[in-house]
C-alpha cells in the first residue's frame, strides 16, 4: 500500500514538477546563451557566422572580405585566391573551402603570391588577396579594404 | 526573393512525401503525426530522386526531378496496399500551458539560429558549399568532390542534407544562407510533433505535452550551445526522434517497423554516425525481440529500408571513386594510445556549458518516472553509441584528438542524450491501443 502511495506521488506529483522544472531551467540557460552571442536585435546578421563566438568570429572578416570580392567581379569568372607562403596549409583548405560556399558560379584557384604565374592562369582573371598585397606586374589593383586587395590581370 | 523561393521548396519537400507515400503501407496517424512523417519520406525521397538522376547522366530540373513523385501517384491508382484509416484520437485536456512551453523554446530557437548565435562553420565549409555547386551543376558534382580541399568536408559524406539545399538553390537560384539556419528550428518542430503524436498514444496527454515540452527545451538548448544550426544534427536527432517515437509509443504493428526502417533510412542518409544509430537500434529491438519471441520480424523489417539506402549510397561514391568515411580510416590508424586523454576529453564536452544540467535533466527524469515497459532498448543504443563514440576517436593514428574531442564531441553525445530521454520517458503500462485495429505486436 505504502508502496503504491509512493509510486503515484513520484508518478503524479513529481513527474510533473521534474519536467516543468527542467523545461524552464533549460530554456533560461537558452536565453543566457543568446544573450552571450551578442546583443539583442531584430536584424539581420552581416554573416551567418556573425556572433561573439571565438570559433567563428575568425571566419567573419574573411567571409565579409569574399562577399565584397564577388560583388565585384563577374560571374564566370576565374578568381585566384592569393594566399602568402606562411599560411599554414589547414587554413588555406579552410579558406579555399569559404570561397568556394561563396564563389559557386566563378572557378577558384588557390595559389602562393610567388608563385602567380599568369600564363597558367585563365584570360581575364581575378587575384583576390585576403590580407596582402599582391606584387605582380602583370596583375592591376581594382579593389582595396582594410581586410584586403582585389587585382584584375592585365590584358 | 531568393530567401521566400528557398522556404518554399522546403515547405514542398512534405508534398513530395505525400506522394511517394501512396505506394506505402503507412499506419493511421493523426495530422500532428503524419506532418512530420511526410516530412521524413519527402526528404528520403527527394535524395533517391536526385542521386538517381546524377547516377543516369539527367540533369537536374525542377521538373525532372518533381516528374518521378506523379509515377507513385499513377502508380498509386493501379496498386496501393490497404491504407489505414485517419487515426482519431480523445480531444486532449490540460495540455496548454506544456504546449505555450514547447512553443516557446521553438521561438527561441527560431531567434537564435536565425541572429546567426548557433550557426555551425561546416555549414559554410562544406554543407552549403556543396549544396551551391550541385546546385549549379544540375546534379552530384564528382569532379568539385575530388577537388584536394574537399578532404576536409569529406566527399562521401552521405546526401540527404546537402540535396534538400541543393534542391532549396535549385529553386531559388542561390543558397539562402539565413534560410538554412532556420532549419533547425524547422526540424525541432518537427522532432516535437512526431513525440507529441506518438507520445499522446502511449501516455495520458498531460504527460505527453509536458515530456514535448522537455524534449524541445533539451534539444534546443544542446543543439544551439554545440553550434549545430546549419549542420547535419538538427535532421538527424529529428530522423532519430521519430525512430525512437515510433518504437517507444507506436503498437509494435509491422506497419510502424516498416515506418521506423524508413526514419532509420533518413538518420543514415543524413550522417555518417546515423549508419552507426541505425545498427544498434536494429540490434537492440530485432535482438531483444529475438530473445522475448524468437521472431527475426522486427529486425528484418527495421532492416528493410535503412539497410539497402546505406548499401546504395556506398555503391555511388565506390563507383565514382569518392571513397573517404567509408573507405575505413580517414584521420589515421586505430590505437589505444589516446584512451586516457578521449576519456577525459569526452566528459570534458559534455558538460554544454551549463554543469551537465542537460544529462542531469535526464538522470532526474529516469529517477522520478513510474516503472517503466520500454526503457532497455533506447538505453541500450545510448550505452552502445557511447562506445561508438570513443572507437571512433581511437582512430586517429599518432593524432592526438584533444582537438578533435573538442571540435565534435558535444554534437555526438546528442544521441544518447536523445537515447537515454527515450528511456526516462517511456510509458509505464502496456499500451491501450486507441486505433481502428488491434495490430499484432511484433516488438
Amino acid at each position: 500500500m505504502r508502496s503504491l502511495l509512493m509510486r503515484r506521488f513520484s508518478h503524479e506529483v513529481l513527474a510533473p514538477i521534474t519536467s516543468w522544472g527542467a523545461a524552464l531551467a533549460l530554456l533560461a540557460l537558452l536565453v543566457f546563451h543568446a544573450i552571450q552571442g551578442g546583443a539583442l536585435k531584430l536584424e539581420r546578421p552581416s554573416t551567418v557566422l556573425t556572433n561573439k563566438y571565438w570559433v567563428q568570429r575568425g571566419a567573419v572578416r574573411h567571409l565579409l572580405f569574399l562577399q565584397d570580392v564577388e560583388e565585384r567581379v563577374p560571374r564566370g569568372a576565374a578568381i585566384i585566391l592569393v594566399f602568402s607562403p606562411a599560411t599554414k596549409p589547414m587554413d588555406l583548405k579552410i579558406n579555399v573551402l569559404q570561397a568556394l560556399s561563396q564563389f559557386p558560379d566563378h572557378s577558384v584557384i588557390p595559389a602562393y603570391d610567388r608563385l602567380i604565374n599568369p600564363r597558367t592562369h585563365p584570360a581575364g582573371a581575378y587575384a583576390a588577396y585576403f590580407g596582402g598585397e599582391l606584387h605582380a606586374p602583370t596583375y592591376e589593383l581594382i579593389w582595396r579594404s582594410g581586410a584586403g586587395t582585389l587585382y584584375r590581370a592585365k590584358r | 526573393m531568393t530567401g521566400t523561393l528557398f522556404l518554399f521548396a522546403l515547405l514542398v519537400v512534405p508534398v513530395l512525401g505525400s506522394a511517394a507515400a501512396y505506394l506505402l503501407p503507412l499506419p493511421g496517424l493523426d495530422p500532428m503525426g503524419r506532418i512530420p512523417v511526410l516530412v521524413a519520406i519527402g526528404c528520403i525521397s527527394l535524395t533517391a530522386v536526385m542521386v538517381l538522376e546524377t547516377w543516369m547522366g539527367i540533369p537536374w530540373t525542377p521538373l525532372g526531378i518533381l516528374l518521378p513523385f506523379l509515377l507513385p501517384v499513377v502508380g498509386g491508382f493501379a496498386w496501393q496496399p490497404r491504407q489505414s484509416p485517419a487515426l482519431r484520437l480523445a480531444r486532449p485536456r490540460g495540455i496548454l500551458p506544456a504546449a505555450v512551453l514547447a512553443l516557446l523554446g521553438i521561438l527561441l530557437v527560431a531567434y537564435v539560429a536565425g541572429s546567426a548565435r548557433a550557426t555551425s562553420a561546416d555549414l559554410i565549409l562544406f554543407w552549403g558549399s556543396k549544396a551551391e555547386n550541385f546546385a549549379l551543376y544540375a546534379g552530384i558534382d564528382v569532379t568539385f568532390l575530388r577537388f584536394p580541399s574537399m578532404h576536409l568536408a569529406h566527399p562521401d559524406y552521405p546526401p540527404l542534407l546537402t540535396l534538400l539545399l541543393a534542391w532549396g538553390s535549385l529553386i531559388a537560384g542561390r543558397l539562402a544562407w539565413g534560410v538554412a539556419l532556420l532549419l533547425l528550428p524547422l526540424f525541432l518542430l518537427l522532432a516535437g510533433m512526431a513525440f507529441w503524436a506518438f507520445a499522446r498514444r502511449a501516455v495520458p496527454a498531460k504527460r505527453a505535452a509536458e515530456s514535448t515540452a522537455v524534449l524541445v527545451a533539451l534539444l534546443g538548448y544542446t543543439l544551439s550551445v554545440s553550434l549545430c544550426a546549419g549542420n547535419g544534427e538538427p535532421p538527424l536527432l529529428f530522423f532519430e526522434v521519430l525512430v525512437f517515437s515510433i518504437l517507444t509509443f507506436g503498437d509494435g504493428s509491422r506497419r510502424l517497423l516498416f515506418l521506423a526502417s524508413v526514419a532509420l533510412a533518413g538518420a543514415v542518409l543524413v550522417k555518417v554516425e546515423g549508419a552507426a544509430f541505425a545498427g544498434f537500434v536494429i540490434l537492440a529491438y530485432g535482438g531483444l525481440a529475438f530473445l522475448r519471441r524468437r521472431s527475426l520480424t522486427p529486425l528484418a523489417m527495421l532492416a528493410s529500408v535503412s539497410v539497402p539506402s546505406l548499401g546504395l549510397w556506398i555503391l555511388f561514391v565506390r563507383l565514382h571513386d569518392l571513397q573517404d568515411v567509408y573507405g575505413a580510416h580517414p584521420m589515421g590508424s586505430f590505437t589505444f594510445k589516446f584512451l586516457r586523454s578521449i576519456l577525459a576529453g569526452i566528459p570534458k564536452s559534455a558538460d554544454y556549458g551549463a554543469a551537465y544540467a542537460p544529462w542531469i535533466v535526464v538522470a532526474l527524469l529516469l529517477l522520478v518516472g513510474a516503472r517503466r515497459r520500454d526503457w532497455m532498448p533506447p538505453a541500450l543504443v545510448g550505452v552502445g553509441y557511447l562506445g561508438f563514440i570513443v572507437f571512433c576517436y581511437m582512430h586517429g593514428g599518432d593524432y592526438d584528438p584533444t582537438t578533435w574531442i573538442k571540435w565534435s564531441a558535444d554534437r555526438l553525445l546528442l544521441t544518447p542524450l536523445v537515447c537515454f530521454f527515450f528511456a526516462a520517458t517511456a510509458p509505464s503500462r502496456p499500451l491501450q491501443t486507441p486505433s481502428f485495429e488491434t495490430p499484432r505486436r511484433e516488438w
